[in-house]
């Protein structure tokens, strides 16, 4: 059906008193020729009721509302049917900028051009929906904890579960654990670990299908569309055998942990009556009593070592965050085989966060247990083979040294991750070595082969990404990426990480994050099912199109997506798995030939909304500068601006944009030729502290914004025209001065020659 | 981290020659807890821990080492403070340690800290404990100071003086052989007493006291002294009477201070402890000067042609006594009332112990006196009886009940002051004034 | 899903109720929030930056707003209160109290309007360090963005003022307390907590010294929008804070006050260290510690602390503060537990880390819920269709909270699927 567009323009808000309302009125009547323009109030409350009215009446089926941010709007205000673009008349002019003032309404009027010409360019986005059905079971890889506690709460909320465990048993380490430390009040007495329960509600859930002994090698196509093919560990089945293969709508990894191997540190390995609190975990758990290595007698004395592997620079510089709790489990275990017996805890810090300040209290009552803060320095085997362990800076005594029959190292947490990216890196960097054109090429991969080497068949979840078969990780090898926020957000759509693999955590935490991650999964299938993006972008029904017979082949979407979403043909072509997609337009951005587009946000749209600007003469003195913001942060931020009066210049123009990683090259070459004076971007932080909601769209922006600076100086143009801001959501204060400043500049380098051409 | 082989071997020799290093130093008791009393050796004396904890009602090991302690106590000096390092050894029952500790004495127990401890460790209470322990261990002889704590142990420790003073009753009395009649048996002894003898009893015991204390306290002082490695150590002057000057120089402004509670005086939780305890000192020194005047009033030049005795009411030495009564009086009224209002520092058992018999003295000797006066017979015999039992009581338990306090706190002082422990706090001043 | 399922009440709109509310009407259920403040965000709102990234929560609580806005299966009260829950898994109803806000939110306002009034309020938001105006916005990005209107405060001449300075239908002065009942089928109780009382520790001088502050005020004094605009200066005379002591466990692991772990103070301080560090170029921080629980990865940032030649810690806890009168400097008292010695700096400032207190202590869920000795839910009895998450459980960071609320919306939802 034909489009009809319709433009309500506020007058309250201050609007009518700091602008020419008519003129701003024949912009709509005349220059674009809306068939329907109607003043307003105001766009809130009945108001709003009246406008919606009117674009049902009227058969709108565009709508710029001049009022007030979209920030202020609920989606569920408007018909779905209908596209309606909020101009923030209020927040970006009258708050800003002196009333009654030429410039104040140019702006406006601009404004106004720019949407009416967006929404002219915008069409309804329809919802994607694979030709095969989205398949709602959810894959849980690892029958630890957090395992376990997905799969069955998945299942309990009436989803299909396929559990995968590479061991021949479920329970991971919560099964190799003797009893556990208090969970609930009064927080002092060890709890069984309730492992078998577990395990038995695993095994008979009906919605649970447990394959044992099996690993992922093969994770192809995307959420809601995973077919996943499981192999032998070599249990029973030959090594390698495929055992199963079905399809799965979305993925838990919850791997978990492997203790570290305290060797180089302390003298673990070198003295046999030194072992690790695993060990002796399972020497409790399987004969019921603690006894020396060396000579099988009973212990009467222990000395722990906390953070023996842990904390340590050369080690990780990570906490594990369990191990003070098991030692004071483990302590416990001692002074209940024989009340002689003596228990020292070498600590720097003691950790017992929340309640478990109280099972600490309870294990210190003890009078055979021994705790101070100190630094091991040696430990030594004796005359009569005791081992005599020497501390530093301890609360008894400068330098004290202790006669124990055992020495127990708190080892550390890592996780079981691999990194798909640094394993693809590694694949590509193999492939230049043979084939690199220059020699140097194939040095500098050599070198990164090297680098890279240890990552070598590390692989767990055997994705078919073009980015790499498991989650990238982060610092320490945790695959999260939104830790505080969103814990459960990964680089790769509808696959969560849950457990110890994503952060080091008590049994409680991982049962927690068992269950958000499930929780994740199943609103992950739900949401693709429903044709929706999920997390940031939640429900955006968008996706991108790709004009593929204009595809060069040059791989840029496919290497700078954070998601993974395009995999690629031999050829190199990508191949879009729409279900994976955030909806950011990183790839929008990336792309050279211009073929990615979105129904509500594409190249064009964005193109016309500059062109829509009207662009003063050089003699009117009256520059342009146009602003990619991050709707995300640098937007709100602008809004804050505006909330609290903030003056600045009247000459720029604003273009909010899904991310900054989605603003394509040529928008800034389009917008030099026609005229602006500058373009400036200004997006999250990025860096090991990124807050970019797309991980590393800003980052990516700021690295193409120097090949843009090039271009300009082709167009013999200063690459100073061009600027790029990092910016969060609080600091709307320094907004007014990035502009100032960027003013300056360009009164330095003067008009652009361009103008009026 | 070295080899096994050459550690051991090197571990072996280090820990030999400590041993022998040991040896000398330790004293024979410390022998029980092995290496403790070796620097740095620690095996944790349980038996201690657990003792430790009973008589300071189960809250010692609660000590997280927070500091807490050290810092609110106004008595202890800014290096090495008390009572965190003595909560410390106590967790890690390093008994040999804690007995050594002069630091153990200067806290007065206003028990600040132990309001203040966020983990309900009462370090107060703790130290208490710790002082009984040391009494335990350097009087002479050891047996009757474990009496002394133990309650079932009331009965036999109230015995021996009623026994002893029966004796002395008994071979005092002119007619040796026991009548049948009850009225016979008291009557006879009553009507004229042998004050001589009881005298002379007195004397001996308070002799025997005297030497004994000063055992105990010469133990305490030379422990000290190898904790701090000054064994043989003495006193800078050379001559005797230099080394007595210099020792009066260290002890007379120490005793001083003691008697004007100087450090009572900074605990910041009650004044009531100040007042009661100081108006108990001067009670108990008003009452034992008397005794000593009577005691000795025979053979005593300052009093012409001995002494008519007893003393009328009017009498100077009377009114001393009746006042140091009084004063003993109120102030154990006083340190009951404070008791019993802190019901989280109730006491423990050694310090009711002295606090009742304090009363029972004073008691029965009103009591005593006020019958003696309207010549109620034969009451008034039976009460002086009574009084006189516990005073004994009170005077032969003095090196082994909690009153042994007066000896070693006094030496401890004095040893804080010889080695220069006894630091002065000025910094914080500034912060004090303000908060009153 | 069970698409004829009825809502999830989800009581508090902190970052706990605001992560259930969204990830349980993201799956497709609705839900009914009920926050008590006039907006959400709850404690973390009022935070200036989060540990470890130095972030900003509003650029988090802007992604939730939106993901709210946007979702129609999400109905918010605010201002609003749970009564009485009656009913069982499934099937429960709960009456919910709305106080009266004053202001329609037909139309929105701005200071423009509000700055013509003269009567005030103290700003809680900023725990009391300075005042608002009787018709105010709670905060910059207050969800929803609606003024509130302190009637108790506002003047007589105000009062007459008012229609004319309001444009029509936005302020409604009888508006009267209302009561809702919903039908819900789950309950996720996401209260959170409230810091603890800081004038209780008598011995830490805070009310009695002005230069005495708690860590939640530091938080404001940091932040662009609080009483300094973001300026770290000292209450008793404006100065830049230069020497600053950071009181840990003031309240927290002390069984006169609150026996268990408040678990986030640690890393707080040491975020309010270089928030110093940061603003007051040559100022100088010191932590004072019993011991320092930077669990997990947030390791780094104490060890990225231990490089700062100008932050120092001292392990011992802080007994006393007292204040020289003149100056209102501070003078601490606390034993140096590694050198043995017992010290009395002197500080411009103190920042007491108190705790958590559950705000479930006192005002308990109307239904019948364990709790444990402080307060707090006992998480471990499972009531079935209640379920808490967050701080209501214990004391936890904001990470902890988010996947908590996320666990819990499996529960609610487990609970609107039982086959029965």
């Amino acid at each position: 059906m034909a489009d009809k567009i319709g433009v309500f323009i506020c007058t309250g808000y201050g609007i009518a008193e700091a602008l020419d309302i008519d003129a701003l009125r024949k912009v709509a009547t005349d220059e674009y020729k809306v068939p329907f323009c109607k003043l307003v109030d105001s766009c809130e409350g009945a108001d709003l009721e009246a406008i919606v009215e009117n674009i049902r009446s009227e058969g709108l089926t565009k709508v710029v509302i001049a009022g007030i941010s979209p920030r202020c709007y609920s989606a569920s205000a408007f018909p779905g049917s209908v596209i309606v673009e909020k101009v923030a008349l209020r927040e970006h002019v009258v708050w800003c900028q002196p009333a009654g003032h030429e410039d104040t309404q140019m702006l406006a009027e601009d404004y106004l051009r720019m949407y009416i010409a967006k929404v002219q360019k915008m069409e309804l986005p329809e919802p994607f929906h694979p030709e095969e059905m989205i398949d709602k079971s959810i894959l849980v890889v690892g029958g630890g904890i957090a395992g376990m506690t997905a799969a069955l709460g998945a299942a309990k909320a009436g989803y299909s579960v396929q559990l995968v465990e590479k061991t021949d048993r479920l329970g991971g380490w919560l099964a190799r654990q003797h009893k556990s430390v208090p969970r609930k009040p009064p927080y002092v007495e060890l709890e069984d670990t309730g492992v078998d329960d577990l395990i038995g509600q695993v095994e008979g859930n009906p919605r649970i299908n447990v394959h044992t002994s099996a690993t992922t090698s093969r994770i192809a196509g995307a959420p809601g569309l995973f077919d996943v093919t499981l192999e032998s560990t070599g249990n029973g089945r030959p090594a390698g055998d495929v055992l199963d293969t079905f399809r799965v709508g979305a993925v838990v990894q919850a791997t978990g942990w492997r203790a570290t191997d305290p060797r180089d540190t302390l003298p673990y390995g070198k003295l046999k009556d030194v072992i690790r609190n695993v060990d002796l975990e399972e020497m409790v758990k399987e004969q019921g009593r603690i006894t020396r290595p060396s000579d099988g007698k009973d212990v009467k004395s222990i000395a722990f070592i906390q953070c023996g592997g842990s904390r340590k620079k050369e080690h990780h510089s990570y906490c594990s965050s369990i191990c003070c709790l098991t030692s004071l489990k483990q302590a416990v275990y001692l002074r209940r085989s024989d009340d002689e017996a003596k228990a020292y805890i070498f600590y720097e810090f003691m950790r017992t966060p929340g309640q478990y300040e109280d099972f600490y209290r309870s294990v210190q009552a003890d009078p055979g247990v021994f705790l101070t803060r100190g630094e091991v320095t040696e430990v030594t085997r004796d005359g009569d083979g005791k081992l005599v362990v020497t501390a530093r800076n301890t609360m008894p005594g400068e330098q004290i040294h202790v006669k124990v029959d055992l020495v127990v190292l708190a080892a550390g947490m890592q996780p079981n991750s691999a990194d798909g990216e640094a394993i693809r890196a590694l694949e590509d960097a193999r492939v230049v070595v043979t084939a690199g054109e220059s020699e140097t090429q194939r040095k500098e991969a050599a070198e990164k082969v090297a680098r890279l080497k240890r990552h070598e068949g590390t692989a767990i979840l055997n994705l078919t990404y073009r980015q790499g078969p498991d989650l990238p990780t982060l610092q320490y090898g945790f695959p999260d990426s939104h830790f505080i926020c969103f814990p459960f957000e990964t680089r790769r759509t509808g696959i969560y990480a849950a457990g110890c693999v994503r952060q080091p955590m008590d049994g409680l935490g991982s049962m927690e994050d068992g269950a958000g991650a499930a929780l994740k999964a199943i609103q992950c299938v739900e949401m693709i099912s429903r044709g929706e993006a999920v997390h940031p972008r939640a429900g955006d029904t968008s996706y991108p199109d790709f004009l593929l017979q204009r595809c060069t082949q040059c791989k840029r979407c496919t290497e700078e997506c954070p998601f993974g979403v395009l995999n690629e043909d031999e050829k190199g072509t990508p191949l879009l798995w729409a279900t994976r997609c955030r909806r950011c337009g990183i790839c929008l951005g990336a792309c050279p030939e211009r073929i990615v587009s979105f129904k509500d946000y594409s190249v064009s749209i964005v193109g016309a909304m500059i062109k829509a600007v009207h662009v003063p003469d050089e003699d009117e003195e009256k520059p342009r500068v146009l602003a990619f913001l991050c709707e995300n942060d640098a937007l709100p931020a602008l809004d804050l601006a505006g909330q609290h009066r903030l003056r600045y210049n009247p000459f720029v123009r604003v273009i909010p944009v899904r991310c900054l990683g989605s603003v394509a090259s040529n928008w800034v070459v389009e917008a030099m030729s026609a005229g602006y004076d500058g373009v400036i971007m200004i997006g999250c932080k990025y860096g090991d502290d990124y807050q970019c909601h797309f991980i590393k769209g800003s980052e990516l922006a700021a690295t193409r914004s120097e090949n843009i600076g090039e271009k300009l100086e082709q167009m013999a143009m200063e690459s100073e025209r061009v600027e790029l801001h990092q910016l969060d959501i609080s600091e709307y204060d320094r907004l007014p001065k990035i502009f100032d400043d960027f003013m300056e500049v360009i009164e330095e380098h003067g008009m652009n020659p361009f103008k009026g051409m | 981290m070295a080899k096994g082989d050459k550690t051991v071997e090197t571990a072996d020799r280090t820990s030999r020659e400590k041993q022998e290093a040991g040896a000398l130093v330790s004293p024979p008791a410390a022998l029980a807890d092995s290496r403790d009393g070796q620097p740095g050796w620690i095996d944790p004396d349980m038996d201690f821990i657990r003792v430790l904890s009973r008589q300071s009602g189960d809250s010692l090991k609660k000590c997280i080492q927070c500091g807490t302690c050290s810092a609110i106590c106004e008595l202890s000096p800014d290096p090495k403070p008390f009572p965190r390092k003595e909560m410390a050894w106590a967790v890690w029952g390093m008994k040999d340690r804690l007995l050594k500790d002069p630091d153990v004495w200067l806290c007065h127990q206003c028990n600040d800290c132990s309001t203040r401890c966020p983990r309900g460790a009462r370090p107060g209470d703790v130290l208490a404990a710790i002082r009984q322990q040391s009494v335990a261990r350097y009087a002479v002889p050891r047996f009757l100071a474990r009496w002394a704590n133990e309650p079932y142990c009331v009965p036999l420790l109230l015995g021996i003086p009623i026994a002893l003073l029966t004796v002395v009753l008994y071979i005092g009395n002119s007619l040796g052989v026991p009548q049948p009649s009850r009225e016979r048996i008291i009557f006879p002894f009553c009507n004229k007493l042998p004050h001589w003898l009881l005298n002379v009893s007195f004397a001996v015991v308070g002799i025997l006291v005297l030497a004994a204390v000063v055992a105990g306290a010469m133990r305490f002082w030379r422990a000290m002294m190898i904790a701090d490695g000054r064994d043989g150590a003495a006193l800078p002057a050379k001559s005797p009477p230099a080394r007595i000057v210099a020792a009066l120089k260290i002890a007379v402004p120490v005793l001083w201070s003691i008697i004007a509670h100087d450090d009572f005086a900074k605990c910041t939780k009650t004044r009531l402890r100040f007042y009661s305890h100081l108006s108990v000192l001067f009670g108990f020194l008003a009452l034992s000067l008397v005794a000593v005047w009577v005691v000795t009033a025979k053979v005593n030049p300052l009093i012409p042609d001995g002494l008519i005795y007893p003393f009328g009411f009017w009498h100077p030495w009377k009114l001393l006594a009746n006042l140091g009564g009084v004063a003993i009086l109120a102030g154990c009224l006083w340190m009951v009332v404070d008791r019993v209002r802190d019901n989280e520092h109730s006491g423990a058992f050694s310090d009711w112990t002295l606090i009742v018999t304090l009363l029972a003295v004073v008691v029965t000797g009103f009591i005593a006196e006020i019958l003696h006066f309207v010549r109620l017979e034969p009451h008034r015999h039976v009460a002086y009886f009574t009084h006189l039992v516990f005073v004994l009581t009170l005077l032969m338990y003095l090196p082994y009940s909690k009153l042994a306090h007066i000896v070693y706190r006094t030496t401890a002082l004095i040893y804080a002051e010889y080695s220069g422990r006894n630091g002065k706090n000025t910094a914080r001043t500034a912060g004090r004034e303000e908060e009153s | 899903m069970n698409a004829e399922a009825k809502p999830i009440l989800v009581i508090g709109g902190g970052i706990a109720g605001m992560t259930a509310a969204v990830e349980a009407a993201e799956v497709g259920y609705r839900v009914v929030l009920v926050e008590k403040e006039a907006y959400l965000g709850g404690r973390v709102v009022r935070m200036h930056r989060y540990f470890p990234k130095m972030c900003p929560p509003a650029c988090g609580l802007e992604i939730n707003v939106r993901r709210i806005r946007q979702n129609p299966g999400i109905t918010v009260y605010t201002l609003a209160t749970v009564e009485k829950i009656s009913g069982s898994a499934g099937r429960f109803t709960a009456r919910i109290r709305c106080r009266p806000r004053y202001v329609t939110g037909e139309r929105s306002l701005d200071d423009s309007i509000s700055g013509q009034l003269t009567s005030e309020r103290v700003n809680d938001f900023n725990y009391g360090m300075d005042r608002t105006k009787a018709l105010y916005l709670p905060h910059d990005m207050a969800y929803p963005a609606v003024y509130v209107l302190d009637r108790d405060v506002l003047s007589k001449s105000d009062t007459a003022i008012l229609s004319d300075i309001c444009p029509p239908r936005a302020i409604e002065l009888n508006m009267t307390e209302e009561e809702i009942e919903v039908e819900v089928g789950a309950v996720i109780v996401a209260t959170g907590w409230r810091p603890y009382d800081a004038a209780r520790l008598d011995n830490l001088g805070f009310g009695r010294y002005r230069n005495v502050i708690t860590n939640v005020m530091m938080e404001r004094l940091a932040a662009r929008e609080g009483p300094t605009g973001g300026e770290i200066l000292r209450p008793s005379d404006g100065r830049k804070a230069e020497n600053v002591a950071f009181v840990q466990c003031a309240g927290s692991r002390d069984e006169n006050h609150l026996p268990y772990c408040s678990a986030v103070c640690c890393m707080a301080s040491l975020k309010q260290a270089r928030y110093l560090r940061e603003k007051n170029e040559d100022s100088k921080a010191t932590v004072f510690y019993i011991d320092i629980r930077t669990v997990g990865s947030l390791e780094k940032f104490y060890y990225d602390m231990l490089e700062d030649a100008n932050v120092s810690f001292v392990k011992g806890k802080v007994a006393r503060i007292s204040e020289d009168p003149q100056s209102e400097d501070l003078v601490l008292d606390v034993e140096d537990t590694l050198s043995q010695e017992n010290l009395h700096p002197r500080f411009d400032m103190a920042v007491l880390a108190t705790g958590m207190v559950p705000n479930t202590a006192d005002l308990e869920i109307p239904f019948e819920l364990k709790y444990d000795e402080y307060g707090f839910i006992d998480g471990s009895t499972e009531v079935e269709g209640v379920y808490a998450a967050g701080c209501a459980k214990r004391p936890c960071d904001v990470s902890r909270v988010t996947k908590d609320a996320t666990a819990a919306v499996l529960r609610a939802v487990q609970c609107l699927n039982r086959e029965d």
